[in-house]
Protein backbone atom coordinates (compact mmCIF):
# COMPACT_ATOMS: atom_id res chain seq x y z
CA UNK A 1 0.00 0.00 0.00
CA UNK A 2 0.96 3.33 -0.54
CA UNK A 3 1.97 5.78 1.89
CA UNK A 4 1.67 9.62 1.64
CA UNK A 5 3.53 12.04 3.15
CA UNK A 6 3.31 15.78 4.58
CA UNK A 7 6.22 16.56 2.22
CA UNK A 8 8.03 14.12 -0.25
CA UNK A 9 11.92 13.53 -0.86
CA UNK A 10 15.04 15.09 0.26
CA UNK A 11 15.07 18.63 2.89
CA UNK A 12 17.54 20.52 4.12
CA UNK A 13 17.76 22.78 7.64
CA UNK A 14 17.36 25.92 6.94
CA UNK A 15 19.85 27.91 8.96
CA UNK A 16 19.82 31.74 8.88
CA UNK A 17 23.61 30.84 8.13
CA UNK A 18 22.69 29.36 4.79
CA UNK A 19 20.77 32.23 3.58
CA UNK A 20 22.92 34.40 1.87
CA UNK A 21 23.90 30.97 0.03
CA UNK A 22 20.41 30.42 -1.15
CA UNK A 23 19.98 33.89 -2.14
CA UNK A 24 20.63 33.08 -5.43
CA UNK A 25 17.87 30.45 -5.41
CA UNK A 26 17.05 27.44 -3.97
CA UNK A 27 18.52 24.32 -5.81
CA UNK A 28 16.54 21.49 -6.87
CA UNK A 29 17.79 18.95 -4.42
CA UNK A 30 15.93 20.21 -2.10
CA UNK A 31 12.50 19.44 -2.06
CA UNK A 32 11.71 20.74 1.53
CA UNK A 33 13.35 22.80 4.66
CA UNK A 34 13.18 22.53 8.32
CA UNK A 35 13.20 24.96 10.93
CA UNK A 36 12.47 24.76 14.39
CA UNK A 37 9.77 27.24 15.09
CA UNK A 38 10.71 28.68 18.59
CA UNK A 39 13.67 30.54 16.64
CA UNK A 40 11.46 32.10 14.02
CA UNK A 41 8.46 32.55 16.29
CA UNK A 42 8.13 36.20 16.56
CA UNK A 43 10.91 37.87 14.59
CA UNK A 44 9.83 40.46 12.14
CA UNK A 45 12.36 42.58 10.42
CA UNK A 46 14.41 41.57 7.66
CA UNK A 47 14.69 38.32 8.46
CA UNK A 48 10.90 38.29 9.29
CA UNK A 49 10.29 38.95 5.82
CA UNK A 50 13.38 36.70 4.44
CA UNK A 51 11.82 33.79 6.15
CA UNK A 52 7.87 34.71 4.69
CA UNK A 53 9.02 34.69 1.89
CA UNK A 54 10.80 31.26 1.70
CA UNK A 55 7.73 29.84 3.43
CA UNK A 56 5.67 31.70 0.62
CA UNK A 57 7.46 29.06 -1.77
CA UNK A 58 8.54 26.65 -0.59
CA UNK A 59 7.36 23.41 1.46
CA UNK A 60 8.19 23.50 5.82
CA UNK A 61 8.47 21.30 8.25
CA UNK A 62 8.66 22.37 11.77
CA UNK A 63 10.78 20.50 14.39
CA UNK A 64 10.00 22.09 17.44
CA UNK A 65 12.29 22.18 21.12
CA UNK A 66 10.23 23.70 23.50
CA UNK A 67 7.26 21.58 24.21
CA UNK A 68 8.84 20.31 26.91
CA UNK A 69 6.50 16.95 26.33
CA UNK A 70 8.26 14.53 28.99
CA UNK A 71 8.06 17.59 31.23
CA UNK A 72 6.69 17.80 34.98
CA UNK A 73 5.48 21.19 35.28
CA UNK A 74 1.94 21.68 33.27
CA UNK A 75 1.84 21.67 29.67
CA UNK A 76 2.70 26.17 28.40
CA UNK A 77 -1.15 26.29 27.06
CA UNK A 78 -0.27 29.95 25.76
CA UNK A 79 2.49 29.10 24.20
CA UNK A 80 0.79 25.76 22.29
CA UNK A 81 -1.72 28.54 21.18
CA UNK A 82 1.13 30.51 19.88
CA UNK A 83 2.67 27.71 17.82
CA UNK A 84 -0.63 26.77 16.57
CA UNK A 85 -1.24 30.38 14.78
CA UNK A 86 2.61 30.07 13.77
CA UNK A 87 1.91 26.91 12.04
CA UNK A 88 -1.09 27.79 10.28
CA UNK A 89 0.07 30.77 9.29
CA UNK A 90 3.03 29.57 7.35
CA UNK A 91 1.27 26.67 6.12
CA UNK A 92 3.59 24.09 7.63
CA UNK A 93 3.65 20.86 6.15
CA UNK A 94 4.40 18.50 9.27
CA UNK A 95 4.79 19.63 12.79
CA UNK A 96 7.37 17.15 15.08
CA UNK A 97 8.34 17.20 18.54
CA UNK A 98 11.21 15.15 20.78
CA UNK A 99 10.43 12.52 23.35
CA UNK A 100 12.05 14.32 26.02
CA UNK A 101 12.11 16.92 28.25
CA UNK A 102 13.30 20.17 28.53
CA UNK A 103 11.94 22.39 31.73
CA UNK A 104 10.66 22.41 34.72
CA UNK A 105 9.56 25.82 35.53
CA UNK A 106 12.35 26.94 34.00
CA UNK A 107 13.30 26.28 30.48
CA UNK A 108 16.78 24.65 29.97
CA UNK A 109 17.23 25.24 25.95
CA UNK A 110 18.35 21.56 26.01
CA UNK A 111 16.51 17.78 25.79
CA UNK A 112 16.84 15.57 28.62
CA UNK A 113 15.81 11.79 28.49
CA UNK A 114 12.24 11.07 30.24
CA UNK A 115 12.79 7.95 32.74
CA UNK A 116 11.59 5.01 31.27
CA UNK A 117 8.60 3.94 33.78
CA UNK A 118 4.72 2.97 33.14
CA UNK A 119 3.66 6.18 34.75
CA UNK A 120 5.70 8.45 32.14
CA UNK A 121 4.05 6.77 29.40
CA UNK A 122 0.91 7.87 30.46
CA UNK A 123 2.03 11.22 30.82
CA UNK A 124 3.73 11.99 27.86
CA UNK A 125 1.63 10.56 25.85
CA UNK A 126 -1.63 12.32 27.63
CA UNK A 127 0.25 15.06 26.78
CA UNK A 128 0.81 14.45 23.23
CA UNK A 129 -2.79 14.36 22.66
CA UNK A 130 -3.75 17.12 24.82
CA UNK A 131 -1.24 19.20 22.41
CA UNK A 132 -2.70 17.61 19.40
CA UNK A 133 -5.83 18.55 20.42
CA UNK A 134 -5.19 22.29 20.92
CA UNK A 135 -3.13 22.49 17.44
CA UNK A 136 -5.14 20.78 15.65
CA UNK A 137 -3.33 18.96 14.02
CA UNK A 138 -0.91 15.37 14.44
CA UNK A 139 2.54 15.65 16.01
CA UNK A 140 5.11 13.34 14.81
CA UNK A 141 7.57 11.94 17.75
CA UNK A 142 11.11 11.83 17.63
CA UNK A 143 13.60 9.41 19.16
CA UNK A 144 15.93 11.78 20.99
CA UNK A 145 19.79 11.32 22.22
CA UNK A 146 20.47 11.57 25.36
CA UNK A 147 24.05 11.25 27.43
CA UNK A 148 22.72 9.46 30.81
CA UNK A 149 20.40 6.70 31.53
CA UNK A 150 17.84 8.19 34.19
CA UNK A 151 17.29 5.67 36.80
CA UNK A 152 14.00 3.72 37.94
CA UNK A 153 13.68 2.46 34.60
CA UNK A 154 10.75 -0.37 34.12
CA UNK A 155 11.70 -0.72 30.90
CA UNK A 156 14.44 -0.25 28.31
CA UNK A 157 14.08 2.50 26.08
CA UNK A 158 12.87 0.67 22.66
CA UNK A 159 9.79 -0.71 24.91
CA UNK A 160 9.28 3.11 25.63
CA UNK A 161 9.19 4.62 22.45
CA UNK A 162 6.66 1.96 21.28
CA UNK A 163 4.64 2.31 24.21
CA UNK A 164 4.07 6.02 23.84
CA UNK A 165 3.59 5.98 20.16
CA UNK A 166 0.99 3.25 20.72
CA UNK A 167 -0.95 4.74 23.80
CA UNK A 168 -1.02 8.33 22.21
CA UNK A 169 -1.64 6.85 19.08
CA UNK A 170 0.88 9.35 16.87
CA UNK A 171 3.42 9.42 14.10
CA UNK A 172 7.37 8.33 14.22
CA UNK A 173 9.65 11.02 13.42
CA UNK A 174 13.11 9.04 13.17
CA UNK A 175 16.06 10.14 13.54
CA UNK A 176 18.53 7.11 12.58
CA UNK A 177 21.52 9.76 13.87
CA UNK A 178 20.08 9.48 17.63
CA UNK A 179 19.78 5.86 17.19
CA UNK A 180 23.48 5.65 15.66
CA UNK A 181 24.55 8.06 19.18
CA UNK A 182 22.52 6.73 21.71
CA UNK A 183 23.87 2.66 20.53
CA UNK A 184 27.52 3.66 20.82
CA UNK A 185 26.82 5.53 24.27
CA UNK A 186 24.78 3.35 25.80
CA UNK A 187 25.93 -0.10 23.89
CA UNK A 188 23.55 -1.44 21.53
CA UNK A 189 22.83 -3.01 18.72
CA UNK A 190 22.00 0.36 16.56
CA UNK A 191 19.67 -2.51 13.95
CA UNK A 192 18.19 -4.33 16.19
CA UNK A 193 16.79 -1.46 17.77
CA UNK A 194 15.85 0.23 14.53
CA UNK A 195 14.26 -2.83 13.18
CA UNK A 196 11.97 -3.01 16.08
CA UNK A 197 10.83 0.49 16.25
CA UNK A 198 6.99 0.60 14.81
CA UNK A 199 7.84 1.12 11.80
CA UNK A 200 4.55 1.66 10.03
CA UNK A 201 4.05 5.06 12.58
CA UNK A 202 7.28 6.81 10.15
CA UNK A 203 6.16 9.69 8.71
CA UNK A 204 9.54 11.56 8.40
CA UNK A 205 13.17 10.82 8.76
CA UNK A 206 16.17 13.19 10.46
CA UNK A 207 19.91 12.11 8.86
CA UNK A 208 22.62 13.97 10.62
CA UNK A 209 26.73 13.78 11.91
CA UNK A 210 28.00 13.63 15.67
CA UNK A 211 31.48 14.79 17.52
CA UNK A 212 33.31 12.98 20.21
CA UNK A 213 33.62 14.58 23.87
CA UNK A 214 36.43 14.28 25.48
CA UNK A 215 34.51 12.16 27.85
CA UNK A 216 34.15 9.49 25.09
CA UNK A 217 30.41 10.22 24.43
CA UNK A 218 29.58 10.68 20.91
CA UNK A 219 27.64 14.11 21.41
CA UNK A 220 24.73 14.54 19.32
CA UNK A 221 25.69 18.03 17.92
CA UNK A 222 24.57 18.14 14.07
CA UNK A 223 28.32 19.63 13.52
CA UNK A 224 29.67 16.99 11.06
CA UNK A 225 28.99 15.68 8.16
CA UNK A 226 26.78 12.10 8.59
CA UNK A 227 29.11 9.45 9.02
CA UNK A 228 29.07 5.82 6.39
CA UNK A 229 27.06 3.69 9.88
CA UNK A 230 24.30 6.70 10.13
CA UNK A 231 23.88 6.32 6.05
CA UNK A 232 23.69 2.89 6.94
CA UNK A 233 20.66 3.11 9.26
CA UNK A 234 19.03 4.93 6.96
CA UNK A 235 19.50 2.59 4.16
CA UNK A 236 18.38 -0.32 6.65
CA UNK A 237 15.79 1.94 7.26
CA UNK A 238 14.75 2.37 3.72
CA UNK A 239 14.44 -1.35 3.18
CA UNK A 240 12.92 -2.32 6.52
CA UNK A 241 10.06 0.03 6.56
CA UNK A 242 9.92 1.60 2.94
CA UNK A 243 11.41 5.50 2.43
CA UNK A 244 9.91 8.09 4.05
CA UNK A 245 10.57 12.08 3.48
CA UNK A 246 14.25 12.76 5.11
CA UNK A 247 16.45 15.30 6.09
CA UNK A 248 19.74 16.72 6.52
CA UNK A 249 20.20 18.16 9.76
CA UNK A 250 23.11 20.61 9.97
CA UNK A 251 23.27 23.02 12.98
CA UNK A 252 26.81 23.50 13.75
CA UNK A 253 30.81 23.88 11.33
CA UNK A 254 28.22 24.76 8.71
CA UNK A 255 29.83 23.74 5.47
CA UNK A 256 29.51 25.52 1.95
CA UNK A 257 26.74 24.70 0.74
CA UNK A 258 27.60 22.37 -1.82
CA UNK A 259 28.70 20.20 0.42
CA UNK A 260 25.59 19.74 2.11
CA UNK A 261 23.98 19.28 -0.90
CA UNK A 262 25.68 17.06 -1.73
CA UNK A 263 24.55 14.92 1.52
CA UNK A 264 20.93 16.05 0.11
CA UNK A 265 21.46 14.48 -2.53
CA UNK A 266 22.49 11.14 -1.19
CA UNK A 267 19.45 11.15 0.67
CA UNK A 268 17.01 12.10 -2.52
CA UNK A 269 19.63 9.04 -4.43
CA UNK A 270 19.03 6.03 -1.67
CA UNK A 271 15.32 7.06 -1.74
CA UNK A 272 15.13 6.41 -5.15
CA UNK A 273 16.96 3.32 -5.11
CA UNK A 274 14.53 1.85 -2.96
CA UNK A 275 11.65 3.29 -4.74
CA UNK A 276 10.56 6.13 -2.88
CA UNK A 277 6.73 6.05 -1.71
CA UNK A 278 6.45 2.58 -2.66
CA UNK A 279 6.66 1.14 0.53
CA UNK A 280 7.82 -2.27 -0.96
CA UNK A 281 11.04 -3.25 0.04
CA UNK A 282 13.00 -3.95 -3.21
CA UNK A 283 13.96 -7.45 -3.68
CA UNK A 284 17.52 -8.53 -4.60
CA UNK A 285 19.07 -5.98 -6.95
CA UNK A 286 22.06 -5.34 -8.75
CA UNK A 287 22.93 -2.15 -8.53
CA UNK A 288 24.72 -0.74 -6.18
CA UNK A 289 22.99 1.96 -3.52
CA UNK A 290 24.73 5.54 -4.39
CA UNK A 291 27.66 6.53 -2.18
CA UNK A 292 28.46 10.08 -1.38
CA UNK A 293 30.68 11.54 -3.58
CA UNK A 294 31.97 14.96 -2.18
CA UNK A 295 31.84 16.91 1.18
CA UNK A 296 32.06 14.34 3.91
CA UNK A 297 35.56 13.93 4.23
CA UNK A 298 35.95 17.63 4.69
CA UNK A 299 32.97 18.81 7.05
CA UNK B 1 3.87 14.12 42.22
CA UNK B 2 4.51 11.01 40.63
CA UNK B 3 8.08 9.46 41.38
CA UNK B 4 9.73 9.81 38.10
CA UNK B 5 8.43 13.70 38.25
CA UNK B 6 10.79 14.17 41.27
CA UNK B 7 13.21 12.48 39.91
CA UNK B 8 13.19 15.22 36.78
CA UNK B 9 12.85 18.14 38.87
CA UNK B 10 16.07 16.84 40.92
CA UNK B 11 18.09 16.91 38.16
CA UNK B 12 17.30 20.04 36.51
CA UNK B 13 18.08 21.42 39.55
CA UNK B 14 21.97 19.63 40.18
CA UNK B 15 22.06 20.94 36.25
CA UNK B 16 21.37 24.32 37.11
CA UNK B 17 23.75 24.65 39.85
CA UNK B 18 25.91 21.30 39.98
CA UNK B 19 28.14 22.68 43.03
CA UNK B 20 24.86 22.67 45.48
CA UNK B 21 22.34 20.94 44.35
CA UNK B 22 23.61 16.97 44.69
CA UNK B 23 22.84 14.69 41.72
CA UNK B 24 20.32 12.24 42.24
CA UNK B 25 21.34 8.64 42.77
CA UNK B 26 21.24 6.47 39.81
CA UNK B 27 22.52 8.78 37.35
CA UNK B 28 26.36 8.19 35.84
CA UNK B 29 28.14 11.39 36.73
CA UNK B 30 30.02 11.66 33.86
CA UNK B 31 26.57 11.65 31.81
CA UNK B 32 25.70 14.27 33.94
CA UNK B 33 28.80 16.72 33.35
CA UNK B 34 27.99 16.51 29.63
CA UNK B 35 24.35 18.26 30.20
CA UNK B 36 26.23 20.57 32.66
CA UNK B 37 28.80 21.83 30.15
CA UNK B 38 25.92 21.83 27.78
CA UNK B 39 23.60 24.16 29.09
CA UNK B 40 26.58 26.58 30.43
CA UNK B 41 27.95 27.07 26.84
CA UNK B 42 24.69 27.38 25.36
CA UNK B 43 23.83 29.93 28.01
CA UNK B 44 27.61 31.31 27.28
CA UNK B 45 26.79 31.51 23.37
CA UNK B 46 23.75 33.17 23.96
CA UNK B 47 25.16 35.85 25.91
CA UNK B 48 28.49 36.79 24.56
CA UNK B 49 27.00 37.46 21.36
CA UNK B 50 24.33 39.91 23.05
CA UNK B 51 26.46 41.22 25.44
CA UNK B 52 30.31 41.91 24.51
CA UNK B 53 30.72 44.60 26.21
CA UNK B 54 29.36 43.57 29.52
CA UNK B 55 31.59 40.82 29.33
CA UNK B 56 34.58 42.43 28.75
CA UNK B 57 34.27 44.74 31.21
CA UNK B 58 33.73 41.90 33.79
CA UNK B 59 36.31 39.85 32.50
CA UNK B 60 36.41 35.99 32.20
CA UNK B 61 36.42 34.89 35.93
CA UNK B 62 33.69 37.23 36.70
CA UNK B 63 31.51 36.53 33.83
CA UNK B 64 31.91 33.33 33.92
CA UNK B 65 31.22 33.68 38.04
CA UNK B 66 28.09 35.77 36.84
CA UNK B 67 26.91 33.15 34.29
CA UNK B 68 26.89 30.73 36.42
CA UNK B 69 24.81 32.13 39.31
CA UNK B 70 22.42 32.81 36.77
CA UNK B 71 21.92 29.63 35.02
CA UNK B 72 21.41 28.66 39.16
CA UNK B 73 19.09 30.78 40.51
CA UNK B 74 17.28 32.50 37.64
CA UNK B 75 14.24 30.61 36.23
CA UNK B 76 14.05 31.16 32.44
CA UNK B 77 10.06 31.54 31.64
CA UNK B 78 10.63 32.31 27.69
CA UNK B 79 10.33 28.92 25.82
CA UNK B 80 12.56 30.60 22.94
CA UNK B 81 16.36 30.61 23.00
CA UNK B 82 16.75 33.71 21.71
CA UNK B 83 15.61 35.35 24.77
CA UNK B 84 17.90 33.98 26.96
CA UNK B 85 19.31 37.55 27.01
CA UNK B 86 15.96 39.25 28.04
CA UNK B 87 16.01 36.71 30.81
CA UNK B 88 19.46 37.90 31.81
CA UNK B 89 18.20 41.41 31.86
CA UNK B 90 15.50 40.24 33.86
CA UNK B 91 17.80 38.90 36.41
CA UNK B 92 20.45 41.47 36.64
CA UNK B 93 17.37 43.73 37.73
CA UNK B 94 15.58 42.33 39.53
CA UNK B 95 17.70 38.71 40.95
CA UNK B 96 21.39 39.84 41.35
CA UNK B 97 22.94 39.83 44.99
CA UNK B 98 26.73 39.92 43.72
CA UNK B 99 27.55 43.46 45.38
CA UNK B 100 31.05 43.59 43.70
CA UNK B 101 29.64 44.35 40.12
CA UNK B 102 30.41 47.79 38.49
CA UNK B 103 27.49 49.60 39.33
CA UNK B 104 26.61 50.53 35.64
CA UNK B 105 26.08 46.39 34.60
CA UNK B 106 22.48 46.06 34.82
CA UNK B 107 21.71 49.67 32.90
CA UNK B 108 24.83 48.84 30.49
CA UNK B 109 23.29 45.07 29.31
CA UNK B 110 19.74 46.73 29.06
CA UNK B 111 21.15 48.79 26.24
CA UNK B 112 23.25 46.13 24.59
CA UNK B 113 20.06 44.09 24.68
CA UNK B 114 18.23 46.84 22.93
CA UNK B 115 19.95 46.48 19.73
CA UNK B 116 18.74 42.49 19.86
CA UNK B 117 15.24 43.62 20.58
CA UNK B 118 14.89 46.41 17.83
CA UNK B 119 16.19 44.38 15.42
CA UNK B 120 13.94 41.64 15.35
CA UNK B 121 10.44 43.82 16.91
CA UNK B 122 7.68 42.36 15.00
CA UNK B 123 6.04 45.22 12.80
CA UNK B 124 4.92 46.02 9.23
CA UNK B 125 7.59 47.65 6.37
CA UNK B 126 8.34 51.22 6.80
CA UNK B 127 7.14 53.48 3.90
CA UNK B 128 9.09 56.63 4.74
CA UNK B 129 7.39 60.05 3.40
CA UNK B 130 8.60 63.31 3.01
CA UNK B 131 8.24 65.89 5.48
CA UNK B 132 7.27 69.29 4.11
CA UNK B 133 8.07 72.40 6.08
CA UNK B 134 4.53 73.60 6.20
CA UNK B 135 3.43 70.29 8.01
CA UNK B 136 6.60 70.17 10.76
CA UNK B 137 4.61 72.21 13.60
CA UNK B 138 1.34 71.85 13.25
CA UNK B 139 0.57 67.86 12.62
CA UNK B 140 0.86 64.66 14.19
CA UNK B 141 4.41 63.44 13.84
CA UNK B 142 4.33 59.82 12.84
CA UNK B 143 7.46 57.53 14.12
CA UNK B 144 9.33 54.71 12.90
CA UNK B 145 7.32 51.82 14.19
CA UNK B 146 9.67 49.91 16.15
CA UNK B 147 11.29 52.69 17.85
CA UNK B 148 12.18 53.08 22.13
CA UNK B 149 12.93 56.32 23.49
CA UNK B 150 15.42 54.95 26.50
CA UNK B 151 16.63 56.91 29.86
CA UNK B 152 19.52 55.58 31.77
CA UNK B 153 21.20 56.78 35.02
CA UNK B 154 25.05 55.92 33.80
CA UNK B 155 26.55 57.11 30.01
CA UNK B 156 26.25 53.40 28.80
CA UNK B 157 26.52 54.19 25.06
CA UNK B 158 30.05 55.42 26.33
CA UNK B 159 30.83 53.15 28.74
CA UNK B 160 34.01 50.62 27.83
CA UNK B 161 36.69 48.75 29.21
CA UNK B 162 38.47 51.86 29.25
CA UNK B 163 36.19 53.97 30.05
CA UNK B 164 33.91 52.91 33.86
CA UNK B 165 32.80 55.70 35.53
CA UNK B 166 32.56 55.12 39.35
CA UNK B 167 29.71 58.17 39.93
CA UNK B 168 26.56 58.69 37.52
CA UNK B 169 27.02 61.89 36.21
CA UNK B 170 24.73 65.12 36.85
CA UNK B 171 22.77 64.72 33.66
CA UNK B 172 20.99 61.60 32.80
CA UNK B 173 21.55 59.73 29.54
CA UNK B 174 18.53 60.04 26.85
CA UNK B 175 18.94 57.71 23.57
CA UNK B 176 16.25 57.33 20.85
CA UNK B 177 16.50 53.24 19.45
CA UNK B 178 14.92 52.31 16.31
CA UNK B 179 14.83 50.67 13.26
CA UNK B 180 15.15 52.44 10.31
CA UNK B 181 13.59 51.93 6.73
CA UNK B 182 16.47 49.69 5.67
CA UNK B 183 15.96 47.50 8.59
CA UNK B 184 18.93 48.93 10.40
CA UNK B 185 19.13 49.88 14.16
CA UNK B 186 20.25 53.28 15.40
CA UNK B 187 20.88 55.29 18.18
CA UNK B 188 20.64 58.39 18.97
CA UNK B 189 22.13 60.39 21.41
CA UNK B 190 19.80 63.08 22.72
CA UNK B 191 19.96 66.04 24.85
CA UNK B 192 17.51 66.02 27.99
CA UNK B 193 15.54 69.11 25.93
CA UNK B 194 15.11 66.67 22.60
CA UNK B 195 14.11 63.76 24.99
CA UNK B 196 11.41 65.72 26.67
CA UNK B 197 10.30 66.78 22.65
CA UNK B 198 10.13 62.95 21.80
CA UNK B 199 8.24 62.19 24.86
CA UNK B 200 4.94 64.86 24.09
CA UNK B 201 5.00 63.97 20.21
CA UNK B 202 5.12 60.21 21.55
CA UNK B 203 1.82 61.29 23.26
CA UNK B 204 0.52 62.48 19.55
CA UNK B 205 0.98 66.40 20.56
CA UNK B 206 1.89 68.68 17.58
CA UNK B 207 5.08 69.62 17.80
CA UNK B 208 4.17 73.26 18.26
CA UNK B 209 1.87 72.00 21.53
CA UNK B 210 5.00 69.70 22.51
CA UNK B 211 7.43 72.77 22.10
CA UNK B 212 5.04 75.49 24.03
CA UNK B 213 5.01 73.02 26.80
CA UNK B 214 8.61 72.79 26.53
CA UNK B 215 8.90 76.32 27.27
CA UNK B 216 5.93 77.73 29.12
CA UNK B 217 8.16 79.89 31.26
CA UNK B 218 9.81 81.79 28.14
CA UNK B 219 9.35 84.93 26.71
CA UNK B 220 7.66 85.68 22.96
CA UNK B 221 10.91 85.84 21.33
CA UNK B 222 12.79 83.21 23.15
CA UNK B 223 9.86 80.62 22.29
CA UNK B 224 9.91 81.61 18.44
CA UNK B 225 13.26 80.48 18.75
CA UNK B 226 12.53 77.70 20.33
CA UNK B 227 10.05 77.00 17.39
CA UNK B 228 12.72 77.74 14.89
CA UNK B 229 15.40 74.91 16.98
CA UNK B 230 12.64 72.43 17.57
CA UNK B 231 11.99 72.26 13.68
CA UNK B 232 15.59 71.79 12.83
CA UNK B 233 15.65 68.91 15.47
CA UNK B 234 12.33 67.37 13.80
CA UNK B 235 13.89 67.60 10.33
CA UNK B 236 17.29 65.93 11.62
CA UNK B 237 15.20 63.37 13.07
CA UNK B 238 13.05 62.49 9.76
CA UNK B 239 16.52 62.16 7.85
CA UNK B 240 17.49 59.99 10.36
CA UNK B 241 14.69 57.89 9.83
CA UNK B 242 13.22 58.18 13.45
CA UNK B 243 10.67 60.28 12.05
CA UNK B 244 8.72 58.60 9.07
CA UNK B 245 5.95 60.98 7.90
CA UNK B 246 2.71 63.16 9.43
CA UNK B 247 -0.71 60.98 10.69
CA UNK B 248 -2.53 61.97 7.50
CA UNK B 249 -5.84 62.55 10.00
Amino acid sequence: MTKTFAVNGAGLGLRRELLPSLESGVPDVIDFFEVSPENWMGIGGRLGRIFRAYTERHAFVAHGLSLSLGGPAPLDIAFLRRMKAFLDEHNFALYTEHLSFCSDEGHHYDLYPIPFTGEAVHHVAGRIRLAQDILERPIALENASYYVTPPLAEMDELTFINAVLTEADCALHLDVNNIYVNSLNHIYDAADFLKGLKGERIVYGHVAGHDLDKSGMIIDTHGQAACDPVWQLLELAYQTFGVFPTLLERDFNIPPLADLLAEVGHIADLQQYYGYGSGITPSADRRTPPTVQAGKENA
Amino acid sequence: MMAFQDLQRQFLAHLRNPEQQPLPTGFAPPGAAIYVDLLYNKFNDSLTTCFPVSRAILGETAWQRTLKDFIAHHRCLSPYYRQIPDEFVLYLQNERQVTDDPLFLAELAHFEWMELVLSIAEAGPVAAKPLSDAHTLDTVLVFAPVIRLLHYVWPVQRISRAYQPDEPPLVATHILGFRDADGQVQFIALNPATAGLILRLQKHYTARQALQEVGKDLTPSELSNIMLFGKGILADLHRQGAIIGINAN
